[in-house]
């Protein structure tokens, strides 16, 4: 099972690798020139080299709480919202003067206090939780407009950006040469401890089995709601703290549109990891090399910034029909038949 | 008095209502089938971009609305082919459709613009598509309420396992049903934007796809309040238009928050009592 998983992911890694070059020779570039400056792009120094583990950390952080509601029946769709929030929350500790350590608690504690938002609205109210967390995106985005506008705004500044977070507030780096930060070290620390929370606990146990059967686990007497509204808290935490990794170890402020979409992309990074955290560690490296590769090929020969998104739907997409229910059946059938065969 | 402001005000309400309704009548047919497609905001612009990248390259609005409506159906016939043939999760492949279509729209553009061909386009006329949505309103709810066919979808929407047994093509039905909300996500895109921006801009569609599924819910999964809700929608965005029109010094980013909040209330006010589908996104 896991190895199917893995042939998936690499074939479909490899598929989205060969529409990319077909896009880049489609564009007017030459392939060789785009392969060699995504090889620099993504190892060509130390500097480079991390830069794609900070991606990564993002992706992963948000990865792991789409991963936490996808396995307890939900779906959060609204990591983008909740990284936001925690952007948000991190930028005004870290201009007021808090620590690095306050700063990524007030990133997690509004990342969670945004993702129980939709929680509260699907429990209470019955408001799907797919249309609250993708609607409170869009409220997220704008928020950070308005309070760039506002109260968060440079004194003095032109631009439609906060002022610099203090030097307390940066997240210390681990190599003089790169950018590479601690937050990359929490980030697969939190691996590590929600692969043992879902596996290990019986708190995920009770998630899992109300994912894998609602009717089932209240039957079995297990307090659903309460668990899903703390999976879902926890999810949102997980995305604020990215959000405020990203904002006290990378960017040292706030600025407008600060995510491309990353968190909806972590959503295809927790099925690519097919929900399990190790699992997404590795998916979310994959995706941080191809983001910071592209990023790579839109600065050195100049092709369009979108490729990126368009090479990770293109790989999750394939990911999705080979992982998909008809297939594996099929692939199933196929190898219990040879199976007969052979005996 | 004045019947001039009066109406302007009806013209500038029908703009904005037109888009929501064709989105979310296409969306209702969709769940009506017992799918889920997250997917119009992509459909509705790739549809923007085919609308507008074609009407420049031919002249003509009318062809461009027609590359708007295949451009919309064919990304939900990638929803069709994933989900209901391959049987993949519905929101996870929406949401990945929902990247490419961003990704890809946003590439072409740019693509168009180092050309330095990015003309406006030529207009459609303002009120075609709106005429084109009241028709496919009382259309859609006499087909999908009054024959047999409409018997079969909601079938398939309320017990696929059962409409099964009884001989109903549910995979066939639930296809069809997609391609018909592709196609009017489609004339939502091109109506917004052969009517009002006449030109592609990345992302243009400002989350007005995922604003279609929640009319959806709020219309408590019947055509004539799906009509309503699309209605008032449009008019939260209408306010909201005009008052930031008036130059108030309220900042703007409120005015974009506006829609969103007032449908989340909104929501949190009727979802309660909405019933959905029983079969949405059994297969």
């Amino acid at each position: 099972m896991k190895q199917n998983a893995i042939a998936s992911f690499a074939i479909s890694l490899l598929f989205a690798s060969l529409c990319g070059l077909g896009i880049v020779a489609a564009l007017g570039a030459s392939p060789t020139e785009a392969v060699a400056a995504f090889g620099r792009a993504i190892a060509g120094s130390s500097y480079r080299f991390g830069e794609t583990w900070i991606a990564a950390t993002l992706l992963l952080l948000c990865g792991l709480g789409a991963a936490l509601g996808f396995r307890s029946g939900l779906f959060n769709i609204g990591a983008e919202g909740q990284l936001l929030a925690g952007m948000l929350a991190a930028t005004a500790l870290g201009v007021a003067g808090g620590s690095f350590v306050l700063v990524l608690i007030g990133g997690a504690v509004a990342g969670a206090v945004f993702a129980a938002i939709a929680a509260v609205l699907r429990a209470k109210r019955n408001v799907p939780e797919v249309l609250a967390t993708l609607l409170l995106n869009f409220v997220a985005l704008h928020l950070v407009s308005l309070a760039l506008q506002t109260v968060l705004r440079e004194p003095g500044g032109d631009l439609p950006q906060s002022a610099p977070l203090l030097a307390v507030a940066e997240l210390p780096r681990l190599f003089a040469e790169s950018r590479v930060h601690l937050g990359c070290l929490i980030a697969i620390l939190a691996a590590f401890v929600l692969e043992g929370v879902l596996f290990r606990t019986a708190f995920g146990l009770r998630l899992r089995a109300a994912g894998e059967s609602e009717p089932a686990a209240r039957l079995a007497g297990f307090p659903v709601d309460r668990d899903r509204f703390l999976a879902f808290s926890l999810a949102g935490a997980l995305a604020g703290l990215a959000g405020a990794i990203e904002v006290s170890g990378v960017t040292h402020r706030l600025f407008e549109n600060p995510s491309p979409g990353f968190g909806y992309i972590a959503i295809a990074v927790a099925l690519l990891g097919r929900n399990r955290p190790l699992l997404i560690a590795v998916a979310a490296y994959a995706f941080g090399v191809l983001e910071c590769g592209c990023l790579g090929l839109a600065r050195e020969i100049g092709l369009p910034r979108g490729l990126a998104q368009v090479l990770q739907a293109i790989a999750i997409l394939g990911f999705l029909v080979l992982e998909s229910r008809a297939v594996r059946e099929f692939l199933t059938r196929r190898g219990s038949a040879a199976a007969r065969g052979e005996a | 008095m004045n019947a001039e402001p009066l109406l302007e005000l009806a013209l500038g309400f029908a703009l904005v209502v037109t888009p929501l309704l064709l989105a979310a009548l296409g969306e209702w047919v969709v769940e009506k089938s017992g799918v889920i497609n997250v997917a119009v905001e992509g459909a509705m612009l790739v549809a923007c971009f085919l609308a507008y990248f074609v009407t420049i390259q031919t002249g003509s609005p009318w062809i461009g609305v027609l590359a708007a409506a295949g451009g919309g159906a064919s990304i939900a016939l990638l929803l069709g082919v994933a989900h209901v043939l391959l049987r993949a999760d519905a929101v996870v492949v929406g949401t990945a459709l929902n990247l490419l279509a961003l990704g890809a729209t946003g590439l072409a553009m740019q693509a168009l613009s180092r050309q330095g061909s990015v003309p406006v386009a030529e207009p459609l006329a303002p009120l075609a598509l709106t005429a084109v949505a009241v028709v496919l309103v009382i259309g859609a709810a006499w087909l999908v309420n009054r024959t047999a066919v409409g018997l079969r979808l909601r079938a398939c929407g309320e017990d696929p396992v059962a409409a099964r047994m009884l001989g109903v093509p549910v995979e066939r039905i639930r296809v069809a049903a997609l391609l018909v909300g592709g196609l009017l996500a489609g004339l939502a895109g091109a109506q917004l934007c052969l009517v009002e921006a006449r030109t592609f801009v990345e992302g243009m569609t400002a989350g007005r796809g995922f604003l279609a599924l929640a009319i959806v819910v709020c219309g408590r999964y019947r055509a004539a309040g799906v009509a309503i809700a699309a209605m008032v929608f449009g008019g939260a965005i209408l306010i909201q238009f005009r008052v930031q029109a008036t130059g108030s010094e309220i900042p703007y980013p409120i005015f974009l928050m506006f829609p969103y909040l007032a449908t989340l209330l909104v929501l949190a006010l009727l979802a309660g009592r909405a019933r959905a589908p029983a079969g949405l996104g059994a297969s």
